[in-house]
């Protein structure tokens, strides 16, 4: 039985369990509340948050997700009120002294997960605003202030913005949650990266990945566990081409809910891997649900409901629930509704699925024969302006206008527009990193791309400061050189007289020239400066310098 | 032997071979798809309907038939395969070097609206092996991969396992023209040859992909080289005394391609008098394949034909 309470103005969940007290406390944000220009900012604040907390007895975490950041714990009655009380204590006032190390310990930890394949999807799919953000690094870091974490966690981390869940018999006494008064925040707004759907894209990763949004029922969450053992059969027990193939179900917060399914392929083998993987899908889009996996889905989700501690294993997603106003069921409703679950639901949710997926396939595979199409990776269109060639001669080139700017490419434009660009990332060295709303992103090297300081005004003054995030030096190394083509051979050429021979026979002969000239100026002058003499020094040693210069190539060429 | 009726020219013509199918070409011109129907329920194997979907779906003209049909298995099966022969029209059967930009953007076109309808058709029906064998052939020409072909044929071969035109077809997709290597071609004709049944097609992969190699070699000194090894001479042979040869063989459809490969493997290889065995039961009919391959297939036909019956080129 969940009971639901309050504890300093924030709703309570609560339910018996054994063992060591549980609790949770769940607040509305997340990184796809986050704009691009300040990603990281929630993460940043959960570290803080937990930092004077320090090394406890007791188990104490934190995550932030998606949508809900969870400050997590577990152990004695008085460890769960000490932790609760220095978070909430700690998000109003928070330990600034550890900003930048938090923010370099945020950069490892970024670097140690790596670039997690699911999040990849949410950038193809919804670009580089709202749900797609996870896809990204946190590229924020760099510019955050004390003052942007202050107000984030004003607006954010709230009293009326948060849920507490207790797996215990009730609310230890003495539990307080210092938080300030706020707002209960909406969720944020769904954007969209993929003009049509069901659309592909092609990654160096290897394996397929399918994604899909699909409307969120308990006959969605068991068609995950039927494909799930649909692909391993198919993929992994008949065909043998992979090791790891399944699915999973991840309510997204409104009436809506992802569902990834993946499989892993011997490199040898993507191309059956993908060809079975497309066959499984279509088999549950054409509605051959094999009941037989309907009814074990089911049965493993009913014994799931049978623990003993069920309802306070329900605490944190229904914390998340009540967090974005999405009813709740009881368990005994639940177990109904799976009971109630046929072949023919399930069936419905698949051509849902199919009408809505996100495919990933292996770099140098396609699922345009499948009815996929591909994903945007370049632009409808590009800004007008005048295209300046790259250093390169790669067949790109960068044009700027008042409205944006467009890297045209052999395969077609890349334009981000100044009034939808999610960041600009900036250098020291000049380099700008563009990153639109539809996830296209515009890199301008100073060392590639010639563009002239008018026109960069143009973006500086286009691109608004807020989303501009100023990044620290870049090592030398990192840094892309023009390197010229290699010269032809001399010796082959028509002439010894190439540009440079030319120019050093030039200077040699104009050096010994002038030193000549002011040398026999000096002498007949009564009275000369030590400046002067020195003068016809430097113009002689440059002069026989060049000289040596030009003979050496003069004979080379030769 | 001297009753042999003096040889005509051969007759490529399928409805030679089986004149019923007229029946089938009138009804599709006439997009009367009840008798459509009505002929393929009275096919017995999956290997019949194959051929028959192969004759159909190169009846110009025909989409328009199928395309107007009712929609079910049948109609997609017909729809999908008669796109794979547009596809194939668009390309020509030029070897890919010879095929330009815009041919392989036209054939892919085809095949794109072609494989969707055929991914449904075999979810829903994955014991479809004629759906399944063309399915082999769209995955050849959109360059699916190699190991999407094995697993397409293989799926197909749990419910079909002697299928001698999918075996072709992952044969062709197996030779190094197709991304293949000879390695891997020979096993898997050797595979299917050596599991077929007594007096089945599937033998005939052997003297195929020893056309195929032959075809593949450069000069004419290496091809001439290659027809003279006892080795592959007692291959073909062998696979012939297991295919047509053998008193088994049945007079499906497919057999007038099984003969008259072996027809020209055998005689070129020097085993004459079971070629000329191949040629007194063609009697005058041919299959377009092999002898397409050369530039007259008609006089190539006469030719090997004379040479192992030892008369004169008529």
């Amino acid at each position: 039985m969940i009971k639901q309470t309050e504890v300093d103005g924030v709703p309570t969940l609560v339910a018996p369990m054994s063992g060591p007290l549980r609790a949770g406390l769940v607040f509305r944000v997340g990184v796809a509340d986050e704009p691009l220009s300040r990603a990281g900012i929630t993460h940043l604040l959960e570290h803080l948050a937990l930092f004077r907390h320090g090394l406890a007895d007791h188990e104490a975490n934190a995550a932030t997700g998606l949508i809900t950041t969870q400050f997590f714990t577990q152990g004695a009655e008085s460890e769960v009120i000490t932790y609760l009380r220095s978070v909430c204590q700690s998000l109003g006032d928070l330990p600034l002294d550890r900003l930048e190390t938090e923010k370099s310990i945020l950069r490892t930890e970024r670097a140690g997960r790596g670039d997690r394949l699911v999040d990849a999807m949410g950038l193809w799919r919804y670009g580089s605003r709202g749900h797609g953000i996870a896809g990204y690094p946190e590229l924020g870091l760099p510019r955050l202030t004390a003052e942007d974490l202050g107000s984030w966690a004003a607006t954010w981390f709230t009293r009326d913005n948060a849920v507490l869940w207790i797996a215990s018999e009730g609310v230890p006494a003495g539990l307080s949650l210092p938080l300030p008064q706020g707002e209960r925040r909406p969720l944020p707004p769904i954007t969209s990266a993929l003009p049509a759907t069901p659309a592909y894209f092609a990654s160096e990763d290897g394996q397929v990945m399918f994604d899909a949004v699909v409307r969120r029922s308990t006959a969605a969450s068991l068609y995950g566990a039927v494909l799930e053992r649909e692909l391993f059969r198919a993929l992994r027990q008949e065909d043998g081409n992979s090791y790891r193939a399944g699915a999973s179900y991840h309510p997204r917060g409104d009436q809506f809910a992802t569902l990834v399914a993946v499989a892993d392929s011997l490199p040898e083998k993507q191309d059956a891997v993908l060809g079975g993987f497309v066959d499984v899908l279509a088999k549950l889009k054409v509605g051959r649900i094999e009941q037989s996996d309907v009814d074990s889905a089911r049965d493993k989700a009913l014994t799931a409901l049978t623990d003993p501690d069920v309802d306070a294993m329900r605490l944190p997603g229904m914390a998340v629930n009540l967090l974005t106003g999405y009813p709740s069921q009881s368990t005994e409703q639940l177990r109904a509704e799976l009971r109630a679950v046929s072949a023919q639901d399930v069936h419905a949710v698949a051509v849902e699925a199919m009408s809505t997926g996100l495919l990933l396939v292996p770099a140098g595979h396609a699922a345009d024969w499948a009815g996929f199409v591909p994903a945007p990776t370049r632009s409808d269109t590009a800004v007008g302006g005048t295209v300046h060639p790259g250093l390169r001669e790669d067949g790109t080139g960068i044009a700027v206008t008042a409205e944006g700017i467009t890297m045209t490419t052999p395969s077609g434009p890349l334009t981000v527009l100044f009034a939808a660009c999610s960041v600009m990332l900036t250098w020291p060295d000049g380099a700008r990193r563009l990153i639109g709303h539809d996830a296209i992103t515009v890199h301008v090297e100073p060392t590639l791309h010639t563009v002239p300081p008018q026109e960069l005004a143009l973006i500086d003054a286009g691109v608004d400061p807020e989303v501009v995030v100023p990044m620290p030096a870049r090592d030398p190394e990192d840094i892309p050189a023009f390197v010229p083509r290699a010269p032809r051979p001399a010796s082959s050429g028509t002439s010894r007289w190439s540009a440079m021979t030319v120019i050093y026979a030039l200077i040699a002969t104009a050096s010994l020239v002038f030193g000549l000239v002011l040398l026999v100026k000096l002498i007949g002058q009564a009275a000369s400066s030590v400046s002067e003499w020195r003068a016809v020094v430097v113009l002689w040693i440059a002069g026989a310098y060049c000289a040596v210069q030009f003979v050496k190539r003069y004979r080379r060429s030769g | 032997m001297s009753s042999r009726p003096a040889p005509g020219p051969p007759n490529f013509d399928r409805l030679a071979a089986f004149p019923e199918l007229a029946a089938l070409r009138d009804a599709v011109s006439a997009r009367d798809w009840t008798s459509v129907e009505l002929f393929f329920a009275g096919l017995p194997d999956a290997a019949a309907v194959s051929y028959v979907v192969g004759y159909a779906s190169d009846l110009p003209g025909s989409e328009q038939c199928y395309d107007r049909a009712p929609d079910s298995s049948l109609s997609s099966l017909l729809r999908a395969a008669r796109y794979v022969a547009l596809a194939w029209e668009v390309r020509s059967g030029a070897r890919a070097e010879y095929v330009s930009e815009d041919q392989f953007r036209g054939m892919h076109d085809w095949l794109r609206r072609a494989e969707p309808i055929l991914i449904d058709l075999t979810a829903r029906e994955p014991d479809n092996a004629p759906a399944w064998s063309v399915r082999l052939t769209t995955a050849l020409g959109l360059q699916l991969g190699q190991h999407e072909a094995r697993r397409r044929y293989d799926r197909l071969a749990r419910h079909a396992p002697h299928h001698f035109q999918a075996q072709s077809r992952l044969l062709q997709q197996f030779c190094p023209k197709w991304g293949g290597t000879w390695d891997r071609a020979f096993g898997f004709a050797r595979e299917c040859a050596a599991n077929a049944p007594a007096g089945s097609t599937s033998p005939t992969l052997i003297p195929e992909v020893h056309l195929e190699q032959y075809i593949d070699l450069d000069t004419a000194r290496e091809r001439a080289d290659y027809l003279r090894r006892p080795e592959v001479r007692a291959e073909v042979l062998d696979a012939a005394r297991r295919s047509v040869l053998h008193p088994d063989f049945g007079r499906g459809y497919g057999w007038v391609g099984a003969a008259s490969t072996f027809a020209l493997v055998l005689g070129i290889t020097g085993s004459e008098e079971a070629a000329a065995r191949c040629f007194d039961m063609l009697g005058d009919l041919a299959n377009e394949h092999p002898w397409h391959y050369f530039e007259d297939a008609a006089a190539k036909y006469r030719k090997v034909r004379a040479s192992v019956q030892g008369r004169p080129q008529s």
